[in-house]
């Protein structure tokens, strides 16, 4: 189980500067992706629906040790990466 | 004055009776008409909204709906494919905690290449779109979503062989997530 959270505003364009009444231009995280050993398992893409400081908890099957990459890309093409290094024991499963 | 004015002479109470029923009748006859015009089809929702973010939440259901119909397409859906949580109530629409599971076996064909999640009266409906592989070992996700107003919130999962599965659940939003 991967659980992660990024620190981020996740501006829709649609709200406004309350002093200049201007529109707030959107940037939001618009991808998360997550690599197995340089491999994409699992990735989202993220909207307007999405709340501030997106929290994300998915599934992957542990079949051999290594590095869990996750990546977030967001509006202007930004790339954040955080990652995590697993260790598998025992005979691999299937 | 007043003390005279309760006094009435049995009579007057009839003659306003009498008038009171001759004019239900003459707003009968007006409505008549315009009733028999109508009375075939269903108004549009449009007219049954009292205020104008009435009329901006049927807008954005109609949309959404659209939306869902075109992932569809159509197919025939797989009953109990997604199971998903959601509170009944959410104080903040600003951060939902929404979970779900697509119940299949991850093997092969049968895992679910996306799954979408569409908040049905949101000004953009479609909140996010997870994509699986059987590599996940089951597809399962918890995320927190913005929620416009109350209203239901359709998981659409397309599996890779093909077919499609939908649930949908209600949630009532206290204070609009202002998206």
């Amino acid at each position: 189980m991967i659980k992660c959270l990024a620190e981020h505003v996740m501006q829709t364009g649609r709200r406004r500067n309350p002093e200049t009444g201007e529109l707030i231009p959107r940037f939001l995280i618009e991808r998360l992706e997550c690599q197995y050993n340089g491999k994409v398992v699992f990735y989202a893409d993220w909207f307007n629906g999405v709340s501030a400081n997106p929290y994300l908890r998915f599934k992957l099957r542990a079949v051999e040790s290594g590095t869990i990459e996750i990546i977030w890309i967001e509006t202007d093409g930004t790339r954040t990466t955080a990652s995590a290094e697993i260790e598998v024991m025992g005979p691999r499963v299937n | 004055m007043s003390r005279y004015r309760t006094v009435m002479h049995p009579t007057h109470i009839h003659r306003r009776k009498v008038m009171l029923s001759a004019g239900a009748s003459a707003l009968a006859l007006e409505c008549g008409p315009l009733l028999a015009q109508t009375s075939g089809s269903v108004p549009p929702d449009e007219l049954l909204a009292t205020t104008p973010q009435d009329a901006a939440l049927i807008v954005n259901r109609r949309k959404a709906e659209q939306i869902v119909a075109n992932m569809l397409k159509g197919r025939a859906l797989r009953d109990g494919l997604i199971e998903a949580t959601v509170p009944d109530i959410a104080e903040d629409g600003s951060a939902v905690p929404v979970s779900f599971l697509v119940n299949c076996s991850m093997k092969n064909d049968d895992y679910p290449e996306t799954v979408h999640v569409i908040g049905m009266v949101n000004p953009t409906p479609e909140v996010a779109r997870y994509h699986f592989t059987p590599a996940c070992g089951e597809a399962a996700v918890v995320f927190r979503c913005r929620m416009h107003a109350s209203s239901n919130l359709s998981f659409v999962a397309n599996m890779a062989d093909g077919t499609v599965g939908m649930t949908q659940r209600f949630v009532s939003v206290t204070a609009s997530g202002c998206i």
